[in-house]
């Protein structure tokens, strides 16, 4: 991609900048730039991860051993509810937004985002979404304790913990939407001349189909926890039997939104990768079009999957298998990227900078993940498998080797345009393959405890389970602790460091690399042309 | 708003180049000259009626194919 106007803007503007803009608290409180709002929602999104990563450990070391040792039953429920709710709603999402907001705008040459304003709100919802979960513990009756999946009929029996819970989802969903309406109209509108959509990076294209997704389904859960709420408080029963409602219904609503979530979780890291291995490859990335393509068919057809969640619900046989060739279908599209990704590889000269030994260690597991959900999309195996350990397993390959791996591909990758500086390239991949091992020491072994029949959300287990489980409690330990690496990596990173030039990476391609490392405050005030 | 948004104006897409991109997208697999003709001539409101009702094929086909696969095997119900 080339810039005819490769000036290099912002710096001019950066000065005269100084005079009116707040500062210290203020500055970020009142914020409407795209680079401090990016950066606020990445800490947000780190220090969730932190908070749901002790909640993790807390559930760990209760599972260290049969028996209740550490925690109440009742504490263990909210925990497990709270850690998975955190996790994607305040962890994962977040981060991409966050990515979102400091790589689009720099991608397709616009000064900012669309919205301003909105996007200082969609951030500041956040907050105290957080807060209302998070404290939502000491109150009486504590926090929600159904699950992440909040089924009923617990959700309409729980204590005024699961009111905090619907109102922090209310408000997080709000926070999203208005997230995602920025970062279409972003793409559609503020792309530089010559920067056709089919130009984009393809993170720009994974954030378009999850943007549109967002703005499909969030309303979806909405609509399911103010239905949750209404049975709570206002005397109707959509979900209550005794009532003449139905609790299965909740769980169609639930898992309407659920899968096309699963794919909003995961989508955007298809686009950190495709980036990240094209670069490390320093090759264009195998199939760019198809990718495209696939993104675009994965984001249709994950609406028409949801019920591979309910097959122990009781369904006609004929639902069961539309359900599952349905899922086995979706599967294809999916699988032709880890060809893609493959294939840009062969053949390509490889470098195994940190960013890319995530993404490759994110294309391994991933795949990992994608078989396991396979199995589970058989009907007929999954009525052995729900809700046990086999399912925990399927989905931490896919949300923490995926997602949150192809979060620190990214996080590496562009940490130099962010900071200025290199991160400490050793201590980065000391990172990557203390998180690989003990990732695979923490979830590999619940795929076997799954099969052998141990239930997921439950504080005991029979004695048979144990070895399985201490590996598994010692392997979580291992990877909490191993991303304190990455904190220290990142701040040092700010603070100093060797110089990074405009381009780090020899094999890097895209417009943010025409601006200067730290990206000045402003850039893009011209647009570039590309040609 | 067409995908070459350069190019713009009128798309020149006939039904058949339309609903050949949809059902590539759904395989995952496009010939990279098959996508650059996509992109100069198909609209994005075509792309994304195309797909919705592509979804739409999709479900009745696999849903038709269920019930003739249980109704083969004696176990309707
Ligand atoms: C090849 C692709 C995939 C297939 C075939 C698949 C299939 C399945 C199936 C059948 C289940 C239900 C298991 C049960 O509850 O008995 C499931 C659960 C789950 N999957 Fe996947 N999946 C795939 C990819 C993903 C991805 C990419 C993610 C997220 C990034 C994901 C996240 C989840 C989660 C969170 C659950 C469990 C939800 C819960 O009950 O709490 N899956 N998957
Ligand atoms: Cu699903």
């Amino acid at each position: 991609m080339n810039t005819a106007t490769t000036t290099v803007n912002g710096h001019s503007a950066d000065h005269e900048d100084h005079g009116h803009h707040p500062s210290g608290l203020m500055r970020w409180i009142t914020t409407t730039n795209h680079k401090d709002i990016g950066s606020m929602y990445l800490w947000f999104s780190f220090a969730m991860f932190l908070v749901g990563g002790c909640m993790a450990l807390t559930i760990r070391s209760e599972l260290f051993q049969p028996g209740l040792q550490l925690v109440r039953p009742e504490f263990f429920n909210q925990l497990t509810t709270l850690h998975g709710l955190i996790m994607v709603f305040g962890a994962i999402m977040p981060a991409f937004v966050g990515f979102a907001n400091w790589m689009l705008p720099l991608q397709i040459g616009a000064s900012d985002m669309a919205f301003g304003r909105m996007n200082n709100l969609s951030f500041w919802l956040l907050p105290p979404a957080a807060l209302l979960l998070t404290t939502s513990m000491f109150v009486p009756g504590g926090a929600a304790a159904a699950g992440w999946t909040l089924y009923p009929p617990l959700t309409i029996q729980q204590g005024m913990g699961m009111d905090m819970a619907i109102f922090a989802l209310h408000i997080l969903g709000l926070s999203s939407i208005m997230g995602s309406i920025n970062i279409i109209t972003t793409i559609f509108n503020l792309r530089a001349p010559g920067m056709t959509l089919m130009k984009m990076p393809l993170f720009c294209w994974t954030w378009l189909v999850t943007a549109f997704l967002i703005i499909a389904v969030m309303p979806v859960l909405a609509g399911a926890v103010t239905m949750t709420l209404t049975d709570r408080h206002f005397g109707t029963s959509f979900f209550s039997a005794a009532g003449g409602g139905d609790p299965v219904l909740f769980q169609h609503i639930f898992w309407f939104f659920g899968h096309p979530e699963v794919y909003i979780v995961i989508i955007p890291g298809f686009g950190i990768v495709s980036q990240v291995i094209s670069t490390f490859s320093r090759k264009p990335l195998f199939g760019y079009a198809s990718m495209v393509y696939a993104v675009a068919a994965i984001g249709i057809l994950s609406f028409t999957v949801w019920a591979h969640h309910m097959y122990t619900t009781g369904m006609p046989v004929t639902a069961q298998l539309y359900f599952m060739y349905a899922t086995m279908f979706i599967a294809v599209p999916t699988g032709v990227k880890i060809f893609n990704w493959t294939a840009t590889m062969w053949r390509g000269s490889l470098s195994f900078e940190t960013p890319m030994l995530f993404a490759i260690g994110f294309i391994f597991l991933f795949t990992v993940g994608g078989f396991s959900g396979l199995v589970l999309a058989m009907a007929a195996v999954d009525v052995q498998m729900q809700d046990t350990y086999y399912v925990v397993a399927h989905f931490h390959y896919t949300m923490v080797a995926g997602a949150l791996f192809s979060a620190f591909a990214g996080a590496y990758y562009w940490l130099p345009k962010w900071t200025g500086h290199m991160y400490n390239e050793k201590l980065g991949q000391v990172h990557f393959w203390l998180s690989f091992i003990f990732f695979n020491m923490t979830f590999f072994v619940q795929h076997f405890l799954g099969i052998a029949g141990m239930p997921r959300r439950i504080p005991d287990y029979a004695l048979q389970f144990t070895d399985f489980n201490q590996i598994s409690t010692v392997g979580a330990f291992g990877l909490g602790l191993s991303q304190l690496l990455f904190l220290y990596n990142v701040i040092t990173c700010i603070k100093g460091g060797p110089k990074a030039p405009a381009k780090p990476w020899e094999g890097a391609e895209g417009l943010e690399w025409d601006v200067p490392s730290p990206a000045p405050y402003h850039t893009w005030e011209v647009q570039p042309v590309v040609k | 708003m067409s995908l070459n948004v350069q190019n713009e104006k009128t798309s020149k897409a006939g039904f058949f180049t339309v609903v050949g991109a949809v059902f590539w997208s759904f395989l995952g697999i496009r010939r990279r000259q098959d996508y650059e003709s996509d992109a100069a001539s198909i609209s994005l409101k075509q792309v994304v009626i195309a797909g919705i009702i592509g979804g739409i094929i999709f479900v009745v086909g696999v849903v038709v194919l269920v019930n003739v696969i249980v109704a083969n095997i004696g176990m309707a119900n």
